[in-house]
């Protein structure tokens, strides 16, 4: 019986260990891939977006009658809590002239989306809504650049907004998705570490039980 | 008594008198060879959920598991009993792990008495956690989902004999024990030739074959919940015992002598289960939601869910007590004992509405398992994913969603007749024939409007 009651405890201690061990999903939920397909401009004139073609550089274009505003991040596709820079190259439309006297800042939202959601929503919380002013950069011309870090994965929402004194304000959405690519080693090594530790276990009890065996 | 346990069919129809099938089910190739082709696939499907694309729609993983697996299942249950079981790569593992590492300790009582408690709250968690953090939409969470259980059946079959995991862990080995049984096929020993039995090698095991790996006696055994059909017994029997025979779907519950409380309780839960899977997926949930988070007052969606789904889960529950309390006017019999023997009422519904609900993701993502296949070899497909018409499956989710209605409805009155005679029988089943027709209808309802796709 308290030999039993001994297994038992050990069982699940170890039950516990992996059934607890589920929150880490937490920030395993899942992000779709494709990035920047929705994108619109609103400011005082019309709107136009487009999407970049290349997939590797990901670059995002927006025009309206004021502005083209390209934007790129790197790395291209941001992980949680790493931080992720944000290149915005801001062009008068109609010359195709950078624009240099840009106030231009990035607010990130993190959508509240849910796995079996189409709604969205804002979440609100500190740590999800990011703020930062980008500025000159001297890559390019006319390119700002603003480095933030997003805290969770998931469907991001970039408001960039920019104001000029000369060509005035516009705001470009561009989304953005924070994903986990490669395997959750923290978890795999948890549960092989427990197994190897209920193998050494095993081993003991067998080891104990010939023992037991032979002085019989 | 037992005798009466036994439906007539299976004194007369018995597969293992087809000598090719009974030598096949013999012979080391059974089940092995279903066994590796389970595990080469349940070994990609673990590293594209762990390592693949994180996007469900891409991975092979989730489609093969979530879109093909997991609706067969219930199909499997009924057709085959608990075959599933014995070509689990969970079981191999097991086997594979004690063979090697395995302590074979006792099974401690606290798991005999509770294994079934243990995984009624897996099963429950297990639902809840799939909406609060994405289990069955996120490859990730379902590779993190295989992995626990990967985890758990090492360390169990490290320790304790047998498949422990299988008998008293594994919550989708209670479902399939509870799926089962509403089957059409079962393995029974002839209780006449056992008598006679000296060595009682199905349950001890010989040179021919391991004992029962489920620690069933098949003399014993009056029901499928626990035997997984992997032959042991069929092998090692000395005396051409084991019988296999078909039978009438549900007519195991109609004779049914042992009623157990946590057998039942998960019946009933799995109502709730599948209701909220239903639910969860309508097109029309995101709005209730909201509604409800509003009517609530509370900010954060997840919390909301979980008192939605606490309410799901305990109406089904309260109901068929509401429903044994009042049909406890006519037999007299403890809330506990009527409720446990009523519980099992409810399972062809359960099923029904499990399959019901999964036909969609089948029929109308099907094709994603191929698009997904060949995304391993790097070709990128795109295309429709369905087989055949939304309008076309929801007739066969009405036909399947009614079956199951009529056969609980039926079950439930057939459980009353056998236990309390012909002349209580409708007095006391109509509680919970009304109970059991509410069921139906909601999970009917329901199937009337589009659900989201999986993948």
């Amino acid at each position: 019986m308290t030999k039993n009651f001994k297994s038992s405890l050990i069982l699940l201690a170890l039950a516990s260990n992996l059934l607890f061990a589920l929150p880490m999903m937490a920030d395993t939920k899942s992000a779709p891939t494709s990035t920047m397909t929705d994108q619109n401009m609103s400011g005082h004139s019309s709107s136009e977006a487009a999407h970049g073609e290349s997939q590797a550089t990901e670059i995002t274009v927006a025009k309206d009658e004021e502005f083209e505003v390209s934007v790129q991040t790197d790395p291209e596709k941001p992980t949680p809590n790493k931080p992720v820079t944000i290149m915005i190259s801001v062009k008068n439309q109609s010359t195709q002239e950078p624009v240099l006297d840009a106030s231009v800042n990035v607010s990130m939202m993190l959508m509240d989306s849910g796995s079996h959601s189409n709604m969205s929503g804002m979440s609100m919380d500190s740590d999800t809504t990011i703020k930062g002013q980008a500025t000159l950069d001297n890559m390019e011309p006319g390119m700002y650049a603003v480095t933030l870090t997003p805290t969770k994965q998931g469907e991001w929402s970039q408001d960039i907004q920019i104001s000029s004194p000369t060509h005035g304000e516009t705001t470009l959405t561009v989304p953005l998705t924070v994903s986990k690519t490669g395997p959750n080693w923290l978890l795999i090594g948890s549960v092989g570490g427990i197994v190897v530790l209920a193998g050494i276990i095993a081993q003991f009890l067998k080891r104990k039980q010939s023992t037991v065996k032979e002085v019989q | 008594m037992s005798q009466k346990t036994q439906p007539n069919s299976s004194q007369t129809k018995n597969f293992l008198k087809f000598k090719p099938l009974k030598r096949f089910l013999q012979s080391s190739l059974y089940p092995g060879i279903f066994q590796w082709l389970a595990v080469i696939i349940f070994a990609v499907i673990m590293v594209e959920t762990l390592a693949g694309p994180t996007n469900a729609h891409d991975n092979f993983g989730t489609a093969a598991t979530w879109v093909l697996w997991w609706p067969l299942l219930p199909l499997f249950f009924f057709l085959f009993g608990r075959f599933w079981c014995a070509v689990c790569p969970f079981a191999w593992v097991s086997d594979l792990t004690q063979r090697f590492l395995g302590a074979n300790r006792k099974v401690p009582n606290f798991l005999r008495k509770y294994g079934l408690w243990i995984i009624d709250i897996t099963f429950i968690f297990i639902t809840w956690s799939d909406h609060i953090w994405g289990v069955v939409e996120s490859p990730r969470g379902s590779g993190t989902l295989l992995l626990l259980i990967l985890g758990g059946v090492m360390v169990t079959a490290m320790l304790f004999e047998r498949r422990t995991w299988c008998r008293y862990l594994c919550f989708l080995g209670s479902l399939s024990g509870n799926y089962s049984r509403t089957g059409m096929l079962e393995l029974r020993a002839d209780k006449e030739i056992c008598k006679t039995c000296t060595t009682r090698d199905c349950y001890k095991g010989n040179s021919k074959a391991a004992g029962c790996p489920m620690f069933e006696f098949p003399m014993a055994m009056e029901n499928n919940a626990n035997c997984n059909l992997c032959g042991n017994c069929i092998k090692s029997c000395p005396h051409d015992s084991i019988r296999l025979t078909p039978r009438k779907p549900t007519s195991e519950f109609w004779g049914m002598t042992r009623a157990r409380f946590e057998e039942s309780f998960l019946a009933i839960v799995i109502v709730g289960i599948v209701f909220v899977q239903n639910i969860t997926m309508l097109e029309f949930y995101p709005t209730y939601l909201k509604w409800a988070e509003l009517s609530l007052g509370i900010a954060n969606r997840d919390i909301a869910f979980t008192i939605l789904f606490v309410i799901a889960m305990t109406t089904p529950v309260l109901l068929l007590f509401l429903a044994t309390a009042i049909s406890q006017r006519f037999t007299g019999e403890t809330l506990r004992t009527a409720f446990a023997r009523f519980g099992y009422a409810v399972i062809p519904l359960d099923l029904a509405a499990h399959m019901a609900h999964n036909l969609f993701h089948l029929l109308a993502e099907g094709k994603s398992i191929y698009y997904t296949f060949m995304g391993l070899f790097g070709k990128h497909i795109e295309g429709p994913t369905s087989f055949v018409s939304d309008p076309t499956i929801q007739i066969m989710q009405y036909t399947l969603v009614i079956s199951g209605t009529f056969g609980s409805l039926y079950t439930a009155y057939r459980i009353a007749k056998k236990n309390y005679g012909t002349k209580k029988a409708l007095s006391v089943a109509m509680p919970y024939l009304v109970v059991i027709l509410i069921f139906g209808v909601l999970n009917f309802l329901t199937f009337v409007v589009r659900m989201d796709m999986r993948m």
